[in-house]
């Protein structure tokens, strides 16, 4: 039928069609179908990666409910994250919304807070005021036992020591408070045990608010 | 134009004449040979030219589609990260905050803190904060009266404009995002640390859980949503601040246009988004 150099040719030919249906068959099974579509990755791995779980609450969820406690948080800690004392607060957050969902009007809302009060407040203070080589002279240090010398607390031994004088949300002005105060000597205790009972109650007050 | 019907050449080359060769005449002079080759080369280096111009102007049209760039916003959204090294206090807040939200598991980091300490005598310790907490004062003290100066650098993923991590990927599951994210497609990745080795900054590494190359992403899953990255949100100093530096009344593009920044390596190339305040020229 052909000629023997013709015939070479389509030999040639059919090979080379081979070669190309079986690369793109092992390429469509290999590849996966949305390689490609953006550029030279899986577009779909896009949409995994931005449909991942966010874990930690962020300061736009906690002042969805708790906006009034933001605005009295002090200028030294307006930028501290509730988080860094209280915890991850994702448990408080999604028992909060399921509750508010099904709450009638008028109702106090009961929103789980276990586990968001801190115990060991004075850990949580000294993790960022501990004195450190490294950190910045304008930012507020102490040694702990050095600061305790000049102090006469109820309890030294406490974990909440530090908030005899300071209060967590606006430890500066709490401060210069109890300088004043430090004049009157026996308005001081009554007044020091104020804030240590305040930092419990914010949550639930600003909670049942809503 | 055939040989024979040159003088003299008769006798070679007319007995092959009609002979059926197939592809080239044989009779074919030199010259059209020549001609033939010349004008096959530049049909073939036309094509061969207009194939990446091709390519690149597909390329351009899919910028302008990407829904999450230019249809929200008005313009195409390129995120930054500026890290002012002046204002940390190496809490290690935002390692933690970090290792919580993506699951990064003990020992292995996406962000870290460094401290430089400069003595008085010249020499220059770094040390590396590994556990978020008070592991710095667990670290051999050192006695403040001997110390120049002393400050933290926290380290994250550079988001390279050019990725030497992305070029070595074999199997394509490194990629940057349109937004100038560089990510890790973790179903694609083979776990072959080719990544690991090629980034200049050291931010990647095997997830031991995964066993994937695992990395900072800005934490795309809240970027994407409107907002920041953890470690950024927990910063209570503000020294890790994060935006789009398209945008000229962004945060970002404020401090950036207001401040001389820096990145790190910038020898390299890669044009890390990733900038610092307050580098010297012992951190690398």
């Amino acid at each position: 039928m052909f000629s023997r150099d013709t015939l070479h040719l389509w030999i040639l030919a059919g090979a080379l069609a081979l070669v190309g249906v079986g690369f793109f068959t092992v390429r469509s099974l290999t590849v996966p179908p949305s390689f490609g579509q953006f550029g030279h990755y899986r577009g779909a791995a896009l949409q995994i990666a931005t449909d991942k779980e966010r874990k930690l609450t962020t300061r736009g969820d906690c002042g969805e409910c708790h906006a009034t406690l933001k605005h009295e948080m002090g200028k030294s800690h307006e930028r501290v994250h509730c988080i860094e004392c209280h915890g991850e607060g994702k448990a408080h957050m999604t028992a909060c919304k399921t509750a508010k969902a099904s709450a009638k009007a008028g109702d106090a809302l009961t929103c789980d807070k276990s586990n968001l009060m801190p115990t060991n407040i004075k850990d949580i203070c000294l993790h960022c005021h501990q004195e450190m080589v490294g950190r910045a002279k304008k930012h507020p240090q102490i040694v702990f036992t050095e600061h305790m010398k000049d102090m006469d607390p109820k309890d030294p031994k406490s974990p909440l020591v530090c908030m005899e004088c300071h209060s967590p949300h606006n430890p500066a002005e709490e401060l210069s408070d109890d300088k004043e105060e430090d004049k009157d000597e026996e308005a001081k205790p009554a007044e020091a045990a104020t804030p240590t009972a305040a930092p419990a109650a914010p949550t639930p007050a600003a909670g049942g608010a809503q | 134009m055939s040989c024979c019907d040159k003088k003299g050449a008769k006798d070679t080359c007319c007995e092959t004449k009609h002979e059926p060769t197939g592809v080239m005449d044989a009779s074919e002079s030199r010259r059209e040979f020549i001609w033939d080759a010349v004008k096959n080369f530049t049909f073939g280096a036309l094509t061969l030219t207009a194939i990446p111009i091709f390519i690149e102007k597909a390329d351009a049209e899919e910028v302008h589609t990407d829904k999450d760039g230019k249809e929200k916003t008005g313009h195409t959204v390129l995120f930054g990260y500026l890290v002012d090294t002046t204002k940390c206090i190496g809490c290690g807040g935002c390692m933690l905050a970090c290792k919580k939200e993506n699951d990064v598991p003990d020992g292995e980091f996406r962000t870290w803190v460094e401290r430089y300490v400069y003595y008085k005598d010249g020499s220059v310790r770094v040390d590396v904060n590994l556990k978020g907490s008070f592991a710095f004062t667990e670290l051999p003290p050192i006695d403040k009266e001997t110390v120049e100066k002393s400050f933290f650098v926290p380290k994250l993923c550079n988001h390279c404009t050019d990725t030497p991590c992305i070029q070595v990927c074999p199997v394509g599951a490194s990629f940057k995002t349109k937004e100038g994210v560089v990510l890790v497609d973790y179903e694609q990745c083979i776990g072959c640390a080719y990544c690991v080795q090629a980034c200049p900054f050291g931010t990647r590494f095997i997830n031991t859980k995964t066993q994937t190359a695992d990395k900072c992403t800005w934490c795309y899953h809240r970027i994407q949503h409107g907002e920041k990255p953890a470690c950024v949100d927990v910063c209570p100093t503000g020294t890790r601040t994060f935006g789009d530096i398209n945008d000229p009344e962004s945060e970002i593009s404020k401090t950036l246009a207001e401040n001389r920044i820096d990145v790190l390596k910038s020898y390299l190339g890669t044009r890390p988004k990733t900038r610092y305040i307050g580098l010297t020229a012992e951190v690398v």
